[in-house]
């Protein structure tokens, strides 16, 4: 893991309020395994005390190659004042970008279909887990599945309108684009018409906190396993300020568990948990 | 011709028995166990290196959110979750005896006892330079007692602790008290070695829309440059009150601020949540340190300790 000064190569305004920032690092782009992700430091360089403070997690959602060199790039929504900043970049500046972060996607078997179940700025990650499927020496078996709550929020799927093997289902909460409904409705739909999930299916998701719980138990109640990237407040992406935490499954009741462990450092041992090992239920309040 | 190469600065500092490389070290808390940060930061360029709190069972800490940002200032509520002595010692001290630095172990508790008992486990374990006892953690409160936040608490804990060891022992004080001089005057009849101050001060996040705290614990201390000014009253109140030296901290972000607590009294400083925003920061300020005193003409870093003019 570097934390190296990166030049912006491009930030693209999609619309809607979303964003694609290109960074030039080729060493990441390389290195970045699907579901890690960077510590951007959005108030680079503005004074000697940036405003905010902290730095601001994203996943790496693509390799980019560009005339400049090859880098990476991160799809986000301005949703405050970091990524507020965020938007301000320009081509040639230049920011501070720690990664590769946290523990990534498990890689699929080889014989398996993996099911990718993604909402609004959750989807990135699916990006970087797709194109890695894709380059496979075996021609991958997956399904696209995803969701945002309207038209307006289309720039989301970025990197899956292109055409995927196993196609790609989208649902929107207000039916304006796609069919109406969520991401997991339109699998649990598909699997229920297909008799139940497929020998070796696999899910890997990143969403909201709401559509992680439904993935969750769609998937624990048909014995498929399930991995989910977790979002959750970080202050420093390296397992030093213990702020980030989600609850471990049934930490209370576990006597094997130390009480040290109830609470998983979501930077380190995560983003990218088995949907068993984490309560959902419990912790911050995120939307 | 060649001007003559500027002749280094000295920039070794003395914590009572203790010698350090140069005066900067990482703070508890905001440095994880060692492996957190050495990815991206070189431990053995510091001058020492500071351990999460220990406590002698592991603790679990607080509900999330665990964090609030503030203007110039980071709120927390960790809750001082911890691995626990016995996994400390197993688990964490193999990396920290390679370290290359001094490592000092920040002790907490719940009871006098429980100080004791880290303290005691500790003092057998060659790979620790220094404790530092945390009895200002304003996170944790057990049947009302909180240590550091009067004399009588602050002195018992750090006589009993000192019974049972021969390691320097620092003592660092909450700044959520009226005197902090007549702590500090407290803490050093009890036989400390040092002061490490400050800790955080006590505060509150609001979410105005949702008429709810922010940090699940309603309540959390306030780190970073937002606390500098206090800190700096505190280190040199401190300073004119005690003869045992001081580590100073407190929303330390560049080499001029850590300079500003040497000269306020300070032998040695601790930088905290600088390290989230900029995880080398504390080997820029060293940096920035050692540049400043050739600048000045300084020999000696430890030559500008406590030189306020006041
Ligand atoms: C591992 C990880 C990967 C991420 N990847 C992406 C990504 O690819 N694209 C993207 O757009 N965003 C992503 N995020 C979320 C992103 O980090 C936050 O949106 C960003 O930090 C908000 O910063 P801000 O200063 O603009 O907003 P703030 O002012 O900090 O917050 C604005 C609002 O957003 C909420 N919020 C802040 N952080 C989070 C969070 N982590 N989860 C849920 N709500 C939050 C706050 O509570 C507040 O209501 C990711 C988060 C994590 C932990
Ligand atoms: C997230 C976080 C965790 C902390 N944990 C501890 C701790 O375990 N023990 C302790 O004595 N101080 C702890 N502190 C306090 C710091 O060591 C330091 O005293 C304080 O943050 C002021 O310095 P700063 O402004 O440079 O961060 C913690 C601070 C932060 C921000
Ligand atoms: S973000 Fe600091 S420990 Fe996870």
């Amino acid at each position: 893991m570097r934390d190296p000064l990166v030049e912006v190569l491009y930030n693209r305004d999609l619309g809607g309020g979303y964003f694609a920032l290109g960074l030039l690092d080729p060493v990441l782009s390389r290195e970045a395994r699907p579901g890690q992700f960077v510590m951007i430091e959005v108030a680079s360089g503005r004074r000697v005390v940036p405003e905010p403070l902290l730095r601001r997690p994203f996943s790496v959602q693509r390799s980019v190659e560009t005339p400049r060199g090859a880098g990476y790039q991160v799809l986000y929504r301005v949703v405050g004042a970091g990524t507020t900043l965020m938007s301000r970049l320009r081509e040639g500046d230049q920011v501070h970008a720690l990664g590769p972060l946290g523990r990534p996607f498990t890689p699929a078997d080889p014989g398996g279909v993996s099911f990718l179940v993604g909402g609004g700025v959750g989807i990135p990650p699916l990006v970087a887990l797709a194109d890695t499927l894709d380059r496979g020496p075996v021609p991958p078996r997956y399904e696209v599945f995803l969701g945002v709550r309207s038209a307006a929020d289309a720039p989301c799927f970025d990197g899956f309108v292109e055409a995927r093997a196993g196609g790609v289902h989208i649902r929107t909460d207000d039916g304006s684009l796609g069919q109406r409904g969520t991401a997991v409705q339109a699998l649990v739909e598909r699997w229920d018409r297909d008799g139940g999930p497929p020998a070796g299916a696999r899910v890997y998701s990143c969403g909201p906190m709401g559509m992680l719980r439904a993935v969750a138990r769609a998937c624990e109640g048909r014995g498929v396993p399930c991995e989910i990237s977790v979002e959750t407040l970080m202050g420093c992406g390296l397992g030093a300020c213990m702020g980030c935490v989600i609850r471990a499954r049934d930490a209370g009741t576990r006597p094997d568990l130390s009480p040290y462990d109830r609470w998983l450092l979501a930077c380190v041992r995560g983003p990218v948990f088995d949907s068993r090992d984490v309560d959902l239920d419990a912790g911050p309040p995120h939307p | 011709m060649h001007p003559s190469p500027p002749s280094p600065v000295d920039l070794t500092v003395r914590i009572g028995p203790l010698t350090l490389a140069n005066p900067v070290m990482l703070a508890s808390g905001t440095a994880g166990y060692g492996p957190e940060l050495s990815g991206v930061l070189d431990l053995s360029s510091l001058g020492g290196f500071v351990t999460k709190g220990i406590a002698r069972e592991p603790w679990e800490g607080n509900s999330p959110p665990r964090l609030a940002e503030t203007h110039a200032g980071l709120l927390n509520a960790i809750g001082l979750q911890n691995v626990g002595l016995d996994r400390f010692l197993a688990e964490k001290v193999p990396f920290l005896r390679e370290l290359g630095t001094r490592v000092v172990v920040n002790v907490i508790g719940r009871t006098i006892e429980e100080y004791v008992e880290v303290s005691r486990a500790l003092d057998s374990c060659d790979a620790v330079d220094a404790l530092e006892l945390n009895v200002s953690c304003p996170n944790i409160k057990h049947g009302g007692i909180q240590f550091g936040t009067g004399p009588e608490g602050a002195s018992r804990v750090t006589a009993a602790v000192r019974a049972a060891t021969r390691k320097p022992l620092w003592v660092k004080l909450s700044p959520n008290v009226g005197d902090i001089a007549e702590v500090a005057r407290a803490v050093e009849g009890a036989g400390a070695d040092g002061l490490s101050l400050i800790n955080t001060l006590l505060g509150m996040a609001v979410d105005l829309d949702r008429r709810r705290p922010i940090l699940a614990n309603v309540h959390g201390g306030l780190s970073g440059p937002a606390i500098k000014p206090v800190a700096l009253r505190m280190v040199w109140q401190c300073f004119r009150a005690v003869g045992i030296p001081i580590v100073g901290m407190g929303g330390i972000w560049t080499a001029r601020d850590a300079l500003e607590f040497m000269v306020c009294g300070a032998r040695a400083v601790q930088v905290g949540t600088a390290s989230f925003a900029n995880p080398r920061a504390a080997a820029e300020v060293l940096d920035g340190m050692g540049q400043w005193c050739r600048d000045q003409g300084i020999p000696r870093i430890a030559d500008i300790v406590g030189t306020l003019e006041a």
